[in-house]
């Protein structure tokens, strides 16, 4: 489902790139930033790498078809980044935000004049439901970091707790095969 | 019309943008999940060391004894002495960057001060600011500060985010070995009483029990003729496990995780079934029961008295030599210090030879340990090995280089030459992470514990990444490795950032592909799982 602003935007996906990544960026140390922008190899730079990627795909999904499958994909890939980073969940998902401001710095003025408000709204609106959807993932991440914790003290522990019959859980058959794989759920 | 400018608005909804500040004024914040917990009172204190008392990490108060600073760089100037290394690391930096972003703690947290470079500069700066006249009087100017307490908390902070990987160390023109200084960094630490409790608590049971987590040796027993059980009804053999057998020709020493922990049990199955193949005479020790040193994570003088243990077994079970298993650090230990610091090695012992090829093992002439991937890469060279490699077929395969068996010893081939041979899917990850150049599990070192979750999973990120590659480009959906604690943690970082796979030691799939005479035909893996071909028979 395309937007009626899609060909302003389809003309700006890069320069709406490079104002999300710099206003991202700036959450970064300065030293950091200059590292993150380097063009290295996307295994030596793999947290740049995956940011740019995950952003560029958010915005030419915006500027094009928008499929919730590619959405997902990609808020999936930044998420589980900026969900360990030990930082605040509105600082996690501010990326989001920034999306909608540079959207605004960048072709707000041209949308309006040239569609009017109904069309910026609705690509302002996309966003919104894009970060509606991101705390999904936010919280997918945060849960799977803390079952993490207990099944690796299960694992750990593994022949004793089996031993003791203690273990409930898929590798016993206790569970049908399918509740072990909590992957993807989102 | 103007648009509103949204970014003001940030301010005011808990947005913390990060401080411009010099490296010297920030200061660390303790967050649940970046850091581990102190070590409980009575641990420190069976181990004689210094300063037992309840504390944590988080506290303002750190409850150190009067006189640290006195007691730190007494210590500083103590190592400095000792080790020409670190007199050396503490002077030559050119700071020329090669390191800096070397590190996967940097590439997972872009946390500046997890620059190699800069963790060095944690402790050399305090070496310039208290030691030199020129530190003194320029200070900041000539990179120079003075010991504080927040310096104290900042190297707990980032001496504990540092995994001893050496990958930096691959990188630097003049082989500064920024592990090296954290090794020596936690070593002072020590002496103020601030640790994790994570490591001293295994080298406690080491110490006093033989293995880490203080099985007792009846619990082993339980625990191998449970697995026993298990290899008997997916082989229809039941091989023969002695333990502390007097006399036998052969010492093994596996980490003990390979006795209890999933996946680490599989491997030792493996050991078994390959033991037996070749009618090995062996034994395995319950006192020695602990391939791993936390030693090595503590001081110089731990890791001595806990590696004593293997050759003091060596020398009670009178064995000719000794083999190890799938272990990372210990081949550390083993490697870089046996030779010097750890040595002699018992008389009893002879330079190790392989029963079955008659190969002598030269390079362990002094040491008489062999690592297990040479012992069976050896017999497979030799054609001894009757293997079916298509009983991993289930599996597509990948090798991580852990770091201590690979910037730690140099083993990169051995464990290739095994992979290729009992499977017939195997795939490289990129050449820039692997082999010298791996990235590390981001759990080494100690720090492989549950509160630490958060920065594992961030120091593990450039692993898991290059993962993901091969997994979406070839399809692997197992990743070998030679380590415990990679056994132990890599599952974990899997299941976060790349579900499909799935972790094992070498030998579990040596000992899948492995026919042996007498046996029953296959159905399933050593974990039980069908193998290709057998479901669509059934
Ligand atoms: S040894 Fe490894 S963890 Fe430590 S600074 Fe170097 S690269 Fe980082
Ligand atoms: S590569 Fe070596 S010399 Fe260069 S900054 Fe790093 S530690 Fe210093």
């Amino acid at each position: 489902m395309s937007l009626k602003a899609q060909k302003i935007l389809k003309a700006n996906i890069s320069p709406i790139f490079e104002k999300v990544r710099d206003k991202v960026y700036a959450t970064f140390p300065k030293e950091t930033v200059r590292f993150l922008k380097k063009e290295v190899d996307r295994f030596e730079n793999p947290l740049g790498y995956r940011l740019e990627e995950g952003l560029k795909g958010l915005i030419t999904e915006l500027a094009g078809d928008f499929s919730w499958e590619k959405v997902d994909y990609f808020l999936d890939r930044i998420i589980r980044i900026e969900a360990v980073q030990s930082r605040q969940p509105s600082e996690a998902l501010a990326f989001l935000y920034y999306l909608k401001s540079a959207v605004r710095e960048v072709v707000g003025e041209e949308i309006l004049e040239d569609l009017g408000p109904e069309a910026l709204l609705e690509v302002e609106d996309r966003i919104d439901a894009m970060l509606l959807r991101a705390f999904n993932h936010y919280m997918a991440a945060r849960e799977k970091l803390h079952e993490l914790r207990i099944e690796e003290w299960k694992s750990r522990l593994y022949l004793l707790l089996k031993r003791a019959g203690y273990l409930y859980d898929v590798r016993e058959g206790s569970l049908p095969p399918e509740a072990g794989n909590t992957e993807k759920t989102h | 019309m103007a648009l509103p400018k949204r970014d003001e608005l940030l301010k005011d909804v808990n947005y913390d943008r990060m401080p411009s500040k010099h490296w010297m004024d920030t200061k660390p914040e303790f967050r649940p999940g970046t850091y581990c917990y102190a070590a409980e009172p009575s641990v420190v204190e069976d181990l004689g060391l210094p300063n037992p008392r309840k504390w944590q990490p988080h506290d303002e108060d750190w409850k150190l004894p009067p006189n640290w600073k006195e007691i730190v760089l007494n210590a500083i100037k103590d190592r400095m002495e000792r080790f020409r290394s670190f007199k050396l690391f503490m002077d030559i930096c050119v700071r020329c960057g090669a390191c800096a972003d070397k590190c996967h703690f940097f590439l997972g947290t872009g946390d500046p001060k997890n620059m190699p470079v800069l963790r060095a500069e944690l402790m050399r700066s305090v070496v310039k600011g208290e030691f030199t006249r020129s530190g003194k009087i320029f200070g900041r100017l000539a990179g120079a500060r003075p010991l504080t307490y927040d310096v104290i908390k900042e190297w707990f902070y980032y001496y504990y985010q540092c995994t001893e990987c050496r990958r930096c160390s691959v990188f630097c023109p003049y082989g500064i070995d920024t592990a090296e200084i954290t090794i020596l960094a936690r070593e002072i630490l020590h002496e103020i009483g601030v640790n994790i409790d994570w490591i001293l608590k295994p080298v406690r049971f080491s110490a006093f029990v033989g293995n880490h987590i203080g099985l007792q040796p009846h619990t082993i027993q339980e625990n191998i003729e449970f697995l026993l059980d298990d290899i008997e009804e997916i082989t229809g053999i039941r091989p023969e496990v002695p333990i502390n057998k007097k006399g036998a020709e052969i010492l093994f020493v596996t980490p003990s995780a390979d006795f209890f922990a999933d996946p680490g049990i599989y491997t030792f199955m493996g050991y078994v079934l390959l033991f037996h193949y070749l009618g090995l005479d062996w034994t395995l020790s319950t006192y020695a029961s602990e391939g791993g040193n936390f030693g090595l994570f503590t001081s110089h003088e731990m890791m001595r008295k806990l590696h004593a243990k293997i050759y003091h077994e060596a020398e009670r079970l009178k064995v000719k030599w000794i083999l190890g298993g799938e272990c990372g650090h210990m081949w550390r230990v083993v490697h870089q210090y046996e030779d010097t610091a750890l040595g002699p090695a018992p008389k009893n012992l002879e330079v190790p030879k392989s029963p079955i090829t008659g190969t002598v093992f030269e390079h362990a002439k002094s040491t008489k340990i062999v690592h297990i991937c040479e012992f069976t890469a050896d017999l497979i060279a030799h054609g001894k090995l009757n293997l079916d490699p298509s009983r991993n077929d289930h599996l597509i395969v990948t090798f991580h280089d852990s770091c201590n068996t690979s910037r730690g010893m140099g083993i990169f081939e051995e464990p290739r030459f095994i992979l290729r041979h009992v499977c017939n899917n195997f795939y490289e990850m990129p050449e820039n992470t692997i082999r010298e150049k791996t990235f590390c599990c981001g759990s080494g070192s100690g720090l492989n514990t549950d509160e630490y979750m958060e920065m594992r999973m961030r120091g593990g990120f450039p692993r898991a990444n290059a993962v993901e590659y091969v997994h979406e480009k070839y399809g692997v959906n197992r990743m070998a490795c030679i380590c415990a604690i990679d056994r132990a943690v890599l599952p974990t970082l899997m299941k976060y950032w790349v579900p499909e796979v799935s972790i094992s030691g070498v030998h579990e799939l040596v000992g899948n592909a492995l026919v042996i005479p007498g046996e029953k035909k296959r159905t399933t893996d050593l974990r039980f799982e069908p193998l290709k071909g057998v479901e669509e028979e059934a």
